[in-house]
């Protein structure tokens, strides 16, 4: 077996050239796709990231209505039992209580459909990292009676600049008509024209001065560890018959299942490489059987087992796997910590994907679970690349074979 | 004295219908423990052909090959294998040896393959190579020996395993006289020392000047076999 070993390793190094060619498409073909993953993994989950933080929570709690007619009348149910459970909860790090209307904006320069959302400051903080991404002003802090929180987008198209007035229009509970002017003490940029085009915030307090009434239409949560969303939803909408509890992952379905399309297309796109890298592989074995028949001719003359010079091909094929895979690893290792650490500045190209709320700079990862599956992917690959050329080894008549030049 | 290769009326024919060749025709011959034998004869004579039947390389279309008292038409491939591995040392006419392997680890081979303890080797390599003259080439590569030196170190690799009889095939083709010598002098001195039967096939006047028998082959036929 020693022996075997030794023949092999030597054998691919008889021809350095072709073997290094091989061994570094196989570095880089996994070097490739471990970058590609960590790149659009990035992408993605600073993506959803972004969403959770500063649009829509861990966790959103809706009137079992909300979604089947989202008018002013679909409060949350139950109010204060809901965020009783939600203070109590061990799970929970923080909530926010808000008010959720359609509302139309109407500037000098413009007018716009937008959601208005009534907060209250302090709680909203602690939910979502908007203030962390005002442009200008402040997070409804202001002395003035209406202050109003607007996104760049929506500033841009109505011209607003910091304590610009803005009317907003919307429906009571009565359907009287409620016509207000407000004075825009904040802008927020989220880099999600959706977001930032579309939605305004208003201090809580003001909005019930205004609706007389306490209504709360959407409750967003903060949990503590976000790993098992699910389950805090579901045992917290266990005892809460009368809304609706979700984690973001079920209320945005289309964004979770990005995630799971992304990881799929990444295994089909390393099953594409490796496919390709195989095809590299037995041709390589193949050449370098058919110029060595001679040897092996001799090898099985003098009685060598079918089995052991099968074996000796095969490693000849997993010498290629055992240096390249992580040779590919280790350059895709220090690739995702280096743009991991430093990101990948693509705002060069990235004007379009900052209109759907991707960063221009992408902070490249990847779970680490994947280098192992790569080392192994390709160990197994090699290992099955043996497998055609050992068969042909073993199918030469040593006497043809010692025969030939 | 031990019969060691026997061959009874062996038939072998390459291809068929018009284009056939009728390699070996009824070759009958009796080859005995310690013999130095030499197979001559014309290109094209079968030469090769009864060498390979002898080294269980080949199959006869009819007849028997009884080798070391096996009839080796009973067996299959693994188990030639294994019996050539166990039976027969081979020398070729060239690029005898792996090139990846030093003159050593070549000259080591057949026994690693037949289980022998790595002790039994070193002493039985060190010992042949010295013999041969190739003290402090052990580590050298076949492509950094001459090639009376690969010869050498094939033989060794050959005997060091204890077959039950050595064959080569032109052994001195590629050699210049000097180095035909040597190899000559080497065999028909572990002929003579250790009682290793050879049998050559070559064409080589001076092998068969030194051979102890000759068998002539002509046409796929035993036309002469000449004890001297
Ligand atoms: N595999 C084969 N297929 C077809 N014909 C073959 C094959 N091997 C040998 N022959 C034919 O059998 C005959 C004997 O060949 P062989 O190689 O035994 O001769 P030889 O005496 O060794 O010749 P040389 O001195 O040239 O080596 C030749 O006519 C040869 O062409
Ligand atoms: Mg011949």
């Amino acid at each position: 077996m020693k022996t075997t070993i030794k023949i092999a390793w030597r054998n691919c190094w008889r021809n350095s050239l072709r073997s290094s060619i091989v061994i570094a498409s196989i570095a880089l073909g996994i070097w490739s796709s471990i970058f590609l993953m960590g790149f659009s993994t990035g992408l993605v989950e600073q993506r959803i990231e972004k969403m959770v933080n500063l649009e829509i929570g861990d966790i959103q709690i809706h009137s079992t209505t909300y979604d089947v007619q989202s008018d002013i009348l679909s409060t949350v149910q139950d109010l204060e039992t809901t965020e009783n459970l939600l203070s109590y909860n061990p799970n929970v790090a923080s909530y926010s209580s808000r008010f959720k209307t359609d509302a139309f904006a109407l500037s000098p320069h413009g007018q716009q459909g937008v959601k208005l959302l009534g907060v209250n400051p302090a709680d909203e903080m602690k939910v979502l990292n908007l203030a962390e991404h005002l442009e200008e002003g402040t997070f409804l802090d202001s002395k003035n009676t209406y202050p109003i929180l607007v996104g760049k987008k929506l500033a841009k198209e109505l011209h607003l600049k910091l304590n610009s007035k803005i009317q907003l229009n919307f429906t009571d509970t009565n359907a009287n008509q409620i016509t207000k002017n407000f004075k825009v003490c904040g802008i927020f940029y989220v880099g999600n024209d959706a977001f930032d085009g579309f939605t305004v915030f208003a201090p809580i307090k003001t909005i019930e001065r205004l609706t007389g009434e306490h209504l709360i239409h959407e409750i967003i949560v903060k949990t503590k560890n976000t790993d098992n969303l699910a389950s805090i939803a579901t045992e917290l909408q266990s005892n809460n018959p009368n809304n609706l509890i979700e984690n973001w992952q079920k209320r945005y379905p289309e964004i979770a299942y990005g995630v799971d399309m992304m990881d799929t297309t990444m295994y089909i796109l390393m099953s594409i490489i490796i496919a390709a890298l195989l095809f590299g592989i037995v041709n390589t074995l193949v050449m370098s059987i058919l110029e060595r028949k001679k040897e092996l001719g001799i090898l099985m003359a003098i009685g060598i087992s079918t089995w052991k010079l099968r074996m000796m091909i095969v490693f000849e094929s997993l010498v290629y796997g055992l240096v390249g895979g992580p040779l590919g690893v280790f350059l895709g290792y220090v690739t995702i910590q280096y743009f991991g650490e430093k990101g990948l500045d693509l705002s060069g190209f990235g004007e379009g994907m900052e209109a759907f709320g991707y960063d221009p700079i992408i902070y490249v990862q990847i779970d680490p679970k994947y280098y192992l599956i790569y080392t192994s992917y390709i160990l197994l690959a090699t290992f099955i690349g043996g497998f055609y050329p050992s068969r042909m080894a073993t199918k030469l008549n040593p006497i043809e074979a010692i025969r030939s030049i | 004295m031990k019969k060691v290769i026997e061959t009874k009326k062996v038939n072998k024919i390459f291809g068929d219908g018009e284009i056939a060749v009728h390699a070996l025709n009824d070759v009958s011959i009796e080859i005995s423990e310690g013999e130095f034998t030499a197979l001559v004869g014309p290109s094209g004579s079968g030469k090769t052909t009864l060498l390979n039947m002898i080294g269980g390389l080949d199959n006869p279309n009819s007849g028997n090959v009884i080798l070391n008292a096996q009839d080796i038409g009973m067996l299959k491939k693994n188990e030639m294998t294994e019996f050539r591995q166990k039976n027969i040392g081979f020398v070729f006419q060239a690029y005898n040896l792996i090139p990846v392997l030093s003159a050593y680890e070549n000259a080591e081979f057949i026994m690693l393959l037949q289980g022998i303890s790595s002790q039994e080797r070193k002493e039985r390599v060190y010992k042949l190579l010295e013999e041969v003259g190739l003290k402090g080439k052990e580590n050298n590569k076949p492509g950094e020996l001459s090639g009376g030196q690969q010869q050498r170190v094939a033989v060794v690799r050959a005997l060091a395993a204890k077959p039950a009889y050595i064959l080569a095939d032109e052994p001195t083709a590629n050699l210049d006289s000097t180095a035909t010598n040597d190899l000559l002098d080497l065999m028909y001195r572990l002929n003579q020392e250790e009682n290793m039967t050879f049998v050559f096939a070559t064409h080589d006047q001076r092998v068969i000047d030194r051979a102890k028998r000759v068998i002539y082959l002509d046409d796929g036929k035993v036309v002469k076999d000449e004890l001297r």
